[in-house]
């Protein structure tokens, strides 16, 4: 009996905890936030965290729990969307630029655009409209870069290249990774190989005046004379020059592009800050340098990179969710993008953030985002991308397929998906 | 050829050396890499054994990396979803193997019906009962995931190790006096110790090494199994071969060292007096 | 104790045979209500949206549309290419993990100097994470720093490293490998124990008798541990079917779906399409199989167990 007594004790005391758990302190509101692990790389004492502190005492009945998840497709945004369906999740995401309009139409991130109000002003027009979803703005653009190159200079002198002028158009480019792999033990160039390289090819593409989809965001337009020409160029480089080392083939993660550069298997990559952040974090004994993508007859072309912060159509929150982006994403909080190496995406940044004051290295990177544009923002570009774009690629660089054929094909099912 | 000639004993000794080779040679692989500097990881061509022993990684594993809380989250985590699982298996082996139930073999058949889907599409309605359940971001959640999903192989396995050990033994017990579950209970479960050892080291092992589940259900970090643990970790180190496999091998260990002692311990010491006897 | 039985008999009032069902009910009973509580409603639930037309980028409802997610699956192409790779996939690992593990069993059952020690050894693959696992051989692969192609290059076996993950012709072999890799010691652990439950006697009469370790192997062994050998070729079907993580790391099916295996096609579908009605008739499918599969294959299990 005793027994019985002691047990249903311990019952009615389980359940007082669980219920203390879900009540919380009159009047105050918590609020999740997933951010990067890469923001909290210091854990405690990460910028981001100390920012928030200050934000708590400010507006003391809001209470904010960072949880620093890993970043990638399968670790973060899958996690998200299984969550998020499952009726959960956090308030506030970290949300990579290219996720935000799938977020978008799946109705699980909600719009902030008027909440934002003349604040849209202060950041730079491409996050914004790399946000925008149906005419309305679902993420607060937080950090941003843009693509450029990244080549060693030990290796251009090598291949008896100048590493203080490094290539400036295309068909300088194409020669100098021909140079490099000729005159030295490296290759020329590597890329994602993983993804048939058209992360890359992107940026030459765009620089000959070619697109992906016609304007109206509905119909390929990517078989264009001037696109045929683009990718018959870069096909050519990659394959009968061979200028991409066979090991750059498996390559699918930025930390695989920074650890070939870094351990020369090759002379150039592309890269975003990113690579440079990682790059700073490893041990070499070569000098690099970092440049602007190249002209093409179209000028220049870059890819827009970064980050928002979203608030997750589930919370009941938004309005503590977005008190904190908006300080977040204030003048007075750039130094969490000084720590990790990170550029925001307000303008006023280059006045105020102190890693980008002074750093000539990294300032082609910056210049860069002038020009830099965002791979069509629509929903279904995962699908774009890795059903039609990707797989034509392959079939080009390991069936022997005509780059006239693949992209013939390549816009005929993005027609067939786009208009489903 | 007989089993006491010396060619069976040279033949015996290399087919096992073989297959050790294929085993730990990626572990080998992984240690040596630990061992390295970081620079010499990254050298062509690649050198098995490092130049001279560098411990840092395995220091800076144990100091600064947050392994260790990891690793006892684990630990408790499999543990307790360990020793649930192996109880009510051999309670459910224990019908299904020495009591007539009608219907108990398509039973046993559905038992198994929830290991046949693939687990990615598993999660959001798992996560959706313990969002119900209120206990998100719990170990206890992962605790009643592991038990759900372990048990139907372990009691596969107990049922099958029962079903082998001959049942006169518990007979005569009963004819003692002693009831059929308390014969099964005295005489059965210590035959069967071998097959429940293997039984809950495949447990233990599932649990310990489980990755979507802990990742949909956890986000605070200081609740992180070691699989997310090591994710993260890679996430930050991702070719910093050195500490990576540093980290690795940190967490293989002590599996082995359990496995060793159970091994000696527990078999050696029940079967001596049982089926050998 | 004794007592306390015909105690319960006579409150109870039932035979013995009632009571040893009534026994038999509570023993089964906890695994009963874990197992279908937790796991019908996962199952129910992916088994509806698989009649639904459930895209997450097209919100709002989801209508029922029959067999409509099953036919456009099934005139898939990749859907029957993925198919063709599990099968080699399954076929392969569950070959290869049974010679490995039963073989490497009977050895280490034998006489022999630090057997303990070698059989801990043997385990390792299995008790390392998945994921340090397929990432340690992504990197044994790669096709500049990797020991792989250092070792068969620097023997001679090959002019030239090969991008074992990267290559249409060998990514397939090349997830297979660590797959095997990883899991044989469940094979082994498993047999193990059923080799060391074999009484002794049987083999002290069969040496009596001039019978050699192959005869024993054939007569005694073999024979003794038929149903694990069953059910461990069952688990590991079941287990490699829905394998995944390795591959996924590894290739993540590519290039061009050259290692494209049902559960990748099946995450794909979720993740990259984000149709989950697609993806939770693949999974059906995948289902289907695997259980026919198991009735077929259970019934032996049984045949041999009673």
């Amino acid at each position: 009996m005793k027994r019985i007594i002691a047990l249903t004790g311990l019952l009615v005391l389980l359940a007082g905890l669980f219920l203390a758990n879900g009540v919380q302190a009159q009047g105050e509101t918590e609020i999740d936030v997933w951010i990067y692990q890469s923001f909290y790389e210091n854990e405690e004492d990460s910028a981001i965290v100390k920012a928030t502190e200050k934000f708590m005492e400010e507006n003391p009945n809001i209470k904010v729990n960072l949880i620093p998840t890993v970043y990638g497709s399968g670790s973060y945004r899958d996690k998200f969307i299984r969550v998020s369906r499952g009726g959960g999740g956090p308030d506030v995401i970290m949300n990579d630029i290219i996720w935000v309009p799938q977020m978008a139409a799946m109705e699980i991130i909600q719009p902030v655009g008027d909440m934002m109000g003349d604040k849209k002003n202060e950041f730079f027009e491409t996050p914004l409209k790399a946000a925008t979803h149906e005419d309305k703005i679902y993420g607060v653009p937080y950090h941003t870069n843009a693509l450029g190159y990244f080549y060693n200079k030990d290796l251009f002198r090598k291949a008896g290249l100048d590493p203080e002028d490094p290539p400036d158009t295309w068909s300088e480019f194409r020669a100098a990774a021909n140079l490099i792999t000729k005159e030295t033990d490296s290759h020329g160039f590597g890329y994602m190989g993983h993804w048939g390289g058209s992360f890359e090819w992107f940026s030459p593409f765009w620089a000959f005046g070619a697109n992906v989809l016609e304007d109206n965001m509905k119909e390929a337009a990517l078989n264009s004379p001037q696109g045929k020409m683009a990718t018959e160029f870069w096909i050519n480089m990659v394959t009968q020059d061979g200028v991409v080392p066979k090991a750059s083939s498996t390559w699918k993660s930025w930390e695989e592009i920074a650890s070939g550069f870094a351990t020369e298997t090759v002379g150039m990559v592309f890269g975003f800050q990113n690579v440079y952040m990682k790059l700073e974090n490893k041990s070499f004994d070569f000098d690099y340098g970092i440049a602007k993508l190249p002209k093409g007859r179209a000028g220049r072309a870059s890819i827009l990179g970064g980050g928002h912060l979203c608030i997750n159509a589930n919370s009941e929150n938004t309005e503590a969710a977005y008190k904190w982006i908006d300080y977040m994403t204030s003048v007075e909080t750039l130094n969490v993008f000084d720590e990790s190496k990170r550029t925001s995406a307000r303008k006023d940044a280059i006045e105020h953030q102190e890693f980008l004051k002074n750093n000539k290295k990294i300032e082609p990177l910056f210049e860069s985002l002038e020009f830099a544009q965002p791979r069509p923002p629509i929903p279904k570009w995962t699908q774009v991308d890795y059903d039609t774009i990707q797989p034509e690629f392959m079939k080009i660089l390991h069936e022997g397929k005509s780059v006239n054929d693949a992209l013939n094909d390549a816009a005929k099912n993005i027609d067939e998906l786009l208009a489903e | 050829m007989n089993e006491n000639s010396t060619l069976f004993n040279i033949l015996l000794y290399f087919v096992l050396g073989i297959f050790l080779i294929f085993a730990i040679f990626p572990f080998l692989w992984m240690v040596t890499t630990a061992l390295k500097s970081g620079g010499e990881v990254l050298t062509y061509p690649p050198k098995i054994f490092p130049s001279s022993f560098h411990w840092e990684s395995f220091q800076k594993i144990w100091t600064d990396g947050n392994l260790m809380i990891y690793f006892f989250n684990s630990l408790k985590v499999a543990s307790i979803a360990t020793v649930t699982t192996i109880i009510i298996a051999i309670l459910a082996a224990i019908g299904f193997s020495r009591y007539d139930l009608p219907g108990s073999e398509s039973l046993k058949v559905l038992f198994l019906v929830s290991q046949l889907f693939p687990l990615v599409l598993l999660v959001t309605p798992y996560y959706n009962i313990m969002r119900i359940l209120d206990i998100l971001d719990t170990h206890l959640a992962l605790i009643i995931a592991y038990i759900s999903f372990v048990l139907p192989f372990s009691v596969w396995m107990l049922t099958n190790y029962f079903n082998a050990i001959p049942r006169d033994m518990e007979e005569s017990a009963m004819i003692d006096g002693t009831t059929k579950f308390g014969a099964i209970i005295r005489v059965t479960l210590p035959l069967a110790t071998p097959g429940i050892v293997a039984t809950t080291i495949n447990a233990f092992i599932l649990a310990w090494n489980e990755f979507i589940f802990a990742q949909t259900f956890i986000d605070s970090p200081s609740l992180r199994t070691l699989p997310i643990g090591l994710r993260a970790f890679m996430g930050q180190y991702q070719t910093d071969w050195n500490l990576l496999m540093a980290g690795a091998v940190i967490s293989t260990i002590p599996v082995i060292a359990l496995f060793m002692f159970l091994q000696r311990h527990v078999i050696a010491g029940l079967t001596s007096g049982g089926v050998k006897g | 104790m004794a007592q306390k039985n015909s105690k319960e008999n006579a409150l109870l009032n039932v035979t013995p045979f009632m009571k040893n069902r009534i026994v038999a009910v509570l023993l089964l009973a906890p695994a009963c209500i874990i197992l279908f509580t937790v796991v019908a409603y996962p199952l129910l639930y992916n088994l509806i949206m698989s009649f639904q037309d459930i895209n997450l980028l097209r919100p709002g409802g989801t209508p029922f549309i029959g067999l409509e997610n099953y036919k456009v699956i099934l005139s898939d192409p990749i859907f029957w290419r993925a198919l063709s790779h599990t099968a080699v996939w399954v076929i392969s690992i569950v070959g290869f993990e049974m010679f490995l593990g039963v073989s490497s069993a009977i050895i280490l059952n034998q006489k022999l100097r630090f057997k303990g020690a070698f059989r801990g050894l043997m385990l390792i693959p299995w008790t390392i994470p998945g994921v340090v696992a397929a990432f340690t051989w992504r990197w044994m692969y790669d096709a500049r720093f990797g020991i792989l192609n250092h070792f068969l290059v620097e023997t001679g076996i090959l002019n030239e490293a090969v991008a074992w993950l990267g290559n249409y012709n060998t990514a397939l072999a090349a997830v297979i490998l660590p797959q095997i890799w990883k899991n044989f010691p469940f094979v082994m652990i498993l047999t193990l124990a059923a080799l060391q439950s074999i009484p002794v006697e049987l083999y002290e009469g069969a040496k009596v008798d001039g019978a050699t370790f192959w005869q024993q192997l054939r007569y005694i062994t073999l024979p003794s541990i038929k149903p694990t050998l069953y059910l461990a070729s069952l688990l590991t079907t079941i287990w490699s079917f829905n394998a995944f993580s390795m591959i996924w790391i590894l290739t993540e099916g590519g290039p061009a779906h050259a290692s494209e295996v049902l559960t990748t096609f099946v995450y794909k579908k979720s993740f990259q399409a984000f149709n989950f009605g697609q993806s939770t008739a693949t999974a059906v499918i995948m289902f289907a199989i695997l259980f026919v599969f198991v009735i077929l294959y259970g019934k032996k299990i049984f045949g041999g167990g009673e």
